[in-house]
């Protein structure tokens, strides 16, 4: 017996997007526009930016909730794909538009989650007696202490890519509020690390994003 | 790049963690889930579109069940391992190995990403305990690996279980598979017997898992 391709019955959607979608790779707006009239279209914005909207929500929600989330963004933008403003050529604000709404309803799990990280420090100094973890979880605790807006305006700048107007549209503010949120943030950051005496830059304690 | 934003940068890729392709997979059906008046209602598809609903039910509940500070066993175990995988470098199946702990059974040939994928076979089914959390019991099930996984939670955070936490939860566990096979006041018997371990009541008698081998004494 012949065994069928395993393949899921919408994967189709890429190809086709090829087909109905001819002259040069097109915009994220011409594929939600092709999609209002065939769903399975969608499945290339997915594609596209699913692994982004999912690392940034993994990284401020952990693995579990961030995943959730991330496949709620998608299942919420699909179903609300007719509302998409097509003169914006790339979705990826809009996106993060949905993710961050649904991220500030669960603010209690982002801190939950940036306080598992700092409390992680006990048991892992014993087997990583260089220090390097100290650092980690001292940006950790600074998070946690920053105002909840500032959070999420610098950490869509740093963490998703977004310059100012980006962040503007994805949080739906003025650009010189962003400006102001992000400043501000930034100040305080530095402000937490220090008083936690770890000085962004000297490395006494451990480089960043290293493993001892 | 200013020394905050790059810091910060960096520590978030310090986080990462790569997608499974199953919970890519399940991302993907999910979003066409969503749109109910253009899904087929019968078919292959409709029927895995209907296994994935009951897949998220479950996972909702195991989320909200994490939200409200129950220890789902596997999950609490699953994201910890995540944290450490990102804070050491190592993967929790090699901390496993490290510790000595049996491996995770493999779902599709990746590791489970939540108690729902290790609790699928026919036979089988998710219950509560009463302390809270919830466990995977029926046919097959791995009791003992559930209960390392707690344990190992636990491990990483510090909080080093004492011997009557151990053999409290080992009861409860056990507790939990006769609940399931309608044994109630035998799973009442273990219940109670937990909870008086836990307060002190009681002194434990060694009736955990150890080296391979299960010692119930029940």
């Amino acid at each position: 017996m012949t065994r069928a391709p395993k393949r899921d019955f919408r994967e189709g959607a890429l190809d086709s997007v090829g087909v109905n979608l001819r002259g040069g790779t097109p915009s994220d707006a011409d594929v939600i526009r092709a999609s209002i009239g065939e769903a399975s279209q969608f499945a290339l914005v997915f594609e596209r930016h699913y692994d982004r909207v999912r690392r940034f929500l993994v990284r401020r929600f952990g693995s579990g909730v961030g995943e959730e989330l991330a496949a709620e963004t998608f299942a919420q933008a699909i179903a609300s794909r007719q509302r998409y403003d097509l003169s914006y050529p790339d979705a990826g604000p809009w996106l993060f538009g949905i993710a961050a709404n649904l991220a500030r309803r669960h603010a209690r799990e982002e801190v939950q989650h940036l306080r598992l990280l700092s409390e992680l420090q006990q048991g892992s100094v014993a087997i990583d007696p260089g220090g390097a973890i100290d650092m980690r979880m001292d940006v950790a605790r600074a998070l946690v202490a920053l105002d909840p807006e500032q959070r999420e305006a610098l950490l869509l700048h740093v963490w998703g890519g977004f310059p100012y107007e980006d962040v503007a549209r994805v949080t739906g503010l003025p650009i010189g509020t962003v400006r102001s949120r992000i400043s501000r943030g930034k100040r305080r950051l530095r402000e937490l690390l220090d008083s936690n005496g770890a000085s962004v830059g000297r490395g006494q304690r451990g480089t960043v994003g290293e493993s001892s | 790049v200013s020394d905050e934003f790059d810091l910060l940068k960096r520590w978030g890729e310090g986080l990462d963690v790569t997608p499974s392709t199953q919970s890519r997979r399940e991302a993907r059906q999910r979003m066409f889930d969503a749109l109910d008046g253009e899904l087929p209602s019968n078919g292959p598809g409709a029927s895995r579109l209907k296994r994935n609903r009951h897949r998220r039910r479950i996972r909702k509940i195991t989320l909200l069940a994490a939200i409200v500070g129950l220890s789902l066993t596997t999950a609490v175990v699953g994201a910890q391992l995540d944290l450490y995988q990102t804070t050491k470098g190592e993967t929790g199946e090699q901390l496993r190995t490290n510790l000595g702990l049996s491996p995770t059974p493999l779902v599709d040939g990746e590791p489970p990403q939540s108690l729902f994928d290790t609790c699928q076979a026919p036979g089988q089914a998710i219950v509560e305990v009463p302390s809270g959390g919830a466990v995977c019991v029926g046919r097959g099930a791995d009791l003992r690996g559930q209960f390392e996984a707690w344990d190992l939670s636990h491990r990483l955070r510090g909080d080093v279980p004492t011997e009557a936490e151990r053999e409290a939860k080992w009861l409860q566990l056990r507790g939990a598979e006769l609940e399931y096979q309608g044994d109630h006041e035998g799973a009442m018997r273990l219940y109670s017997r937990a909870a008086d371990l836990l307060t002190g009541v009681v002194e434990p008698q060694g009736q955990v898992p150890r080296d391979g081998s299960t010692t119930s004494g029940e």
